[in-house]
């Protein structure tokens, strides 16, 4: 099961949606960004070297709390980077890990295209803000081309009530308010994903009700 | 065969360039199928590196509507004349006709819907690499402090600098090690601009001399010293804002632990 977090806009909090989701769903996250990667890396082999042909996709995965696939944050990595050869690489990982969650980046490019091919579902963030909703219903026509299904978005960092309704209305799958919560944004640098180190908070418990809408198994 | 082919081969530098002409006069729709038969590798049309759609190794499949026109077509490099070539050209002409039609059936209207394919992707898609520009070649060891960014926003790469966050700000504090070399880069630049002024300020002849055979001619002397002048005014600048920030920095106070317990 390859599941795409994706959203149109930058910055809406897709990597620590992505990593706290691959958490929920005990998940190897990895990071597709090829060009502003922002899940922690370490010295060794990444994403980018694995795109260009240098490194097998087994040899990146770096063990965690959540198992991650980190990419490289170099210019020179993301322009050597050849996108087709992710749909090889998340397979790869499905094939030994199961559950794959990929964080996609912004924007219509073909790097932002070639995850939603390859993945079995999508799940797209969206910010509260009325502004940002028509990116993510951009990125979601495009989650449709690449046949894609959207199993649900997440209205991420809401502080207060959203029009939840609309947003699922205009997306046209189920909408889930994700809480602002600090220790969501700090997860990924702490390493220490929300449902494990604050289970009873409110992030949590949207975050699982998200994990429970993706399907156990792909096409 | 219901599909009408005619052809053209054009040779350029070694290579074979086909173009066809292809029509469906019948009433249907028809999946076409053709081969090249020219002895090389086919060179279908690609875009951002990916074959077009429906190109093969040996030639191309696809969808003519009724009465529908299409042209199409590929290179080939001309193979490489065997033994010595001693009077003229060894190469063999092309074979005639270069492409074949090896399928034409009516296309299924039940049948399966093709499905999208990462190539289709990437053929749609724009180009995700950032611009050879950007990708400075600064020799080995160095590149990834130079090159690299790091950013906690999602996003274009060609936006770093400009990024910003969604309530409006500049990004908050996110390190951004490429504006980082680039301002260190500058700076450099300034200092090397400075050390030759300095070497012509109040010099003697002999000092006076080298300095300026290092720096060329006394025109160029010149521009140093314009350049300098606005270095001054620049670096002044700077220096203000610089100190200014670091004050204001200085001086906020974010109540991080009360501010996490309201939350």
């Amino acid at each position: 099961m390859i599941l795409a977090v994706t959203g149109g806009k930058g910055g809406v909090g897709k990597t620590t949606l992505a990593y706290n989701l691959a958490a929920a769903l005990d998940a190897v996250v990895v990071d597709a960004d090829l060009g502003m990667a922002d899940l922690p890396t370490v010295r060794g082999p990444d994403l980018h070297d694995v795109l260009a042909g240098r490194a097998a996709v087994e040899e990146t995965l770096r063990p965690g709390p959540v198992d991650v696939v980190p990419c490289g944050r170099t210019l020179a990595g993301a322009r050597a980077a050849d996108v087709t050869r992710l749909v090889d690489a998340l397979e790869a990982v499905e094939r030994a890990h199961g559950r794959v969650v990929v964080d996609c980046p912004a924007g219509r490019r073909a790097d932002a295209g070639v995850p939603l091919a390859a993945a079995h579902a999508c799940l797209v963030v969206v910010s509260p803000r009325a502004f940002a909703l028509a990116d993510a219903i951009r990125t979601r026509e495009l989650a449709r081309e690449l046949e894609a299904g959207l199993v649900a978005c997440a209205i991420n960092r809401v502080v207060e009530p959203p029009p939840t309704d609309a947003i699922a209305d205009a997306l046209g799958a189920p909408a889930a308010a994700v809480p602002a919560d600090p220790r969501v944004g700090r997860s990924v640098v702490t390493e220490r994903p929300v449902v494990t180190a604050a289970p009873q908070s409110d992030a949590a418990a949207a975050i699982r009700s998200l994990a429970d809408r993706v399907p156990a198994r792909g096409r | 065969m219901r599909v009408d082919l005619s052809w053209t081969v054009d040779r350029v530098d070694g290579v074979w360039f086909v173009a066809c002409r292809l029509h469906n006069p019948t009433e249907v729709a028809r999946r076409v199928r053709l081969d090249s038969r020219l002895d090389g590798p086919v060179l279908p049309p690609r875009r951002r590196g990916v074959p077009e759609a429906g190109w093969d190794a040996t030639g191309l499949t696809l969808e003519l509507g009724p009465d529908e026109r299409r042209g199409v077509g590929f290179a080939c490099p001309l193979p490489s004349p065997r033994g010595p070539t001693t009077d003229g050209d060894q190469t063999p002409p092309a074979p005639d006709p270069p492409v074949a039609i090896t399928g034409c059936s009516p296309v299924d209207p039940d049948g399966p819907p093709s499905t999208p394919t990462v190539a289709d992707a990437v053929r749609r898609l724009g180009d995700h690499r950032p611009p050879r520009a950007v990708v400075t070649d600064v020799g080995a060891g160095t590149d990834v402090a130079s090159t690299s960014v790091t950013s906690t926003t999602d996003g274009d790469p060609s936006a770093v600098a400009t990024e910003e966050t969604e309530d409006g700000q500049p990004g908050d504090g996110d390190v951004c090690l490429e504006t980082t070399a680039a301002i260190t880069a500058w700076l450099d630049t300034v200092e090397g601009r400075i050390e030759r002024a300095e070497r012509l300020t109040n010099a003697d002849l002999e000092t006076a001399t080298a300095a300026l055979e290092r720096v060329g001619s006394a025109a160029d002397a010149v521009d140093v010293a314009h350049q300098v002048d606005a270095d001054v005014a620049r670096l002044t600048r700077l220096a203000d804002r610089a100190s200014s920030l670091a004050a204001r920095a200085e001086a906020t106070d974010v109540p991080v632990e009360a501010l996490e317990s309201i939350a």
